[in-house]
């Protein structure tokens, strides 16, 4: 039911998935308009591939057009779609790490072609990065640990409050600040181990 | 040190890192993927929606978007059926109590009215075997159950003995007395047991008979108010006269005793109860 009289652009996210519920598919493309840069941009900090975020992305807006009806307003919009997306990258991750589990046990110490080690060199798939020192910064934290990844690109890199991090991970606020910290910690520590701007 | 102070450098890294943009296809796949979403059938999609909200039974009561108020009200209803039942149960027990108190309180009240003196547990309980089976397995006990009462019987009989009368005269006077409603209260009456013991002593053949007619079937002379009072003074004055008891009233009542009981059958009996007795 879509209206021409509607300025699209004037309207909150609460607004537009308000005006989607009442299936205004104009609404629903302002919110892709919108998010897909982000969260295009949140998903490649998260996985560390470009074709990666891009499927993810695109999930997390089929999920989105879905399942429109199960939004309340008891939350910002940012943080139940962010919420989305994590839930869907980190179930993609879960079933990407059980593949990787058989491909090593399917491992023959005779073809060692067949399994395919993390190349060091810059490929095409890391174009996005300008500089060295941008391809070492995604290297580190995709070495982080998930629980530091996800709350290290959220606040530093998606720039979200701590209170909302807070609720899309369902972590409570200390841990999540607490997790932050840590995992600038361990972030700086790799980079000093993998990259030395000397070098 | 502030958080904000903390890690500046890896801080203005990460913010700086390039903003990685979505492809100029993105929106297009993406539409071709609501396409392909959409080209499913509404109703696999509908159905699946429906499958994920009606879990259960439950789910449907009180699952989101149902009527919430249910809750408190299916609880109130499940506990007042409990109560409901917890007192149907309790009083079907309490009724059943009291009926067992009262049919342990009647056959207690026989017991001793069968009991001729003795105060021995086991004397009586033998002694209401006894009765039970004599009752049973007596012959002619029809006969003997129409003339009601057997001390009744007896004193009835004796004086109409005394008085000329015949046994028929005395089952047309006696028969009333049985067709009466059996009291329960009236089983308590004390003075019948010693009329009892002294018939006991003066006849061996009837004291059987009596203590059978005296176990089973003490409430059928039962009756209320005066009529009773005026019978326990009858009863009084025949007792009386049974203490002088002549031949011919001796020989009046064996008549009677055999036409009620063949002597062959009391011996059998006898038998029996000795039997019984060991």
């Amino acid at each position: 039911m879509p209206s021409a009289e509607i300025d699209y652009k004037q309207l909150t996210d609460e607004e537009l998935i308000f005006e989607f519920q009442k299936e205004d598919v104009e609404a629903f493309n302002e919110i892709v308009f919108r998010y897909k840069d982000k969260l295009v941009n949140f998903l490649f900090r998260y996985t560390g591939s470009r074709d990666e975020a891009e499927d993810l992305a695109q999930d997390t807006f089929l999920k989105l057009y879905r399942s429109k009806h199960l939004y309340k307003e008891i939350a910002k919009f940012s943080t139940w779609f962010y919420t989305i997306a994590i839930n869907i990258a980190k179930t993609n991750l879960r079933k990407k790490s059980r593949q990787k589990a058989i491909s090593i046990s399917d491992f023959d110490p005779e073809n060692e072609k067949d399994f395919d080690l993390p190349a060091d060199v810059i490929s095409p798939e890391e174009s996005a990065n300008a500089s060295i020192e941008n391809y070492y910064i995604q290297k580190a934290i995709n070495s982080l640990g998930d629980k530091f990844k996800e709350v290290i690109v959220l606040r530093d890199i998606q720039d979200l409050e701590y209170e909302e991090i807070a609720k899309i991970t369902g972590l409570p606020l200390g841990t999540v600040k607490s997790r932050i910290n840590r995992g600038r910690e361990r972030l700086k520590e790799l980079l000093s181990d993998i990259y030395k701007p000397g070098e | 040190m502030t958080e904000k102070e903390k890690h500046l450098d890896i801080r203005e890294k990460l913010r700086n890192l390039p903003s990685v943009q979505a492809s100029d296809d993105f929106v297009l796949k993406l539409q071709r993927r609501i396409n392909m979403a959409d080209a499913q059938p509404s109703s696999q999609i509908h159905k699946q929606h429906q499958e994920k909200l009606e879990g259960g039974f439950l789910a449907k009561l009180f699952g989101p978007g149902r009527n919430s108020w249910m809750v408190p009200a299916m609880g109130v209803t499940a506990v007042v059926f409990l109560v409901f039942i917890w007192v149907f149960v309790i009083n079907q027990n309490n009724v059943t109590t009291s009926n067992e108190d009262t049919q342990n309180q009647t056959m207690t009240s026989n017991d001793s009215e069968t009991k001729t003196g003795g105060d021995d547990n086991s004397l009586l309980e033998q002694k209401t075997t006894l009765g039970e089976t004599l009752k049973t397995e007596l012959p002619g006990r029809e006969i003997t159950e129409s003339f009601g009462y057997v001390g009744e019987d007896r004193r009835e009989l004796s004086r109409g003995d005394m008085e000329g009368g015949t046994t028929d005269e005395l089952s047309r006077e006696e028969t009333p007395t049985v067709k009466e409603p059996a009291p329960v209260k009236m089983v308590e009456e004390k003075p019948r047991g010693n009329e009892i013991k002294e018939e006991k002593t003066t006849d061996g053949l009837l004291k059987t008979d009596d203590k059978v007619k005296t176990a089973t079937m003490p409430g059928k002379t039962d009756k209320t108010g005066n009529k009773k009072e005026s019978n326990n003074e009858k009863k009084a004055s025949d007792t009386e006269k049974d203490t002088n008891v002549s031949s011919k009233e001796k020989e009046a009542r064996n008549r009677v005793a055999r036409n009620i009981i063949d002597q062959t059958d009391l011996e059998n009996l006898q038998e029996k109860v000795e039997e019984s007795i060991k």
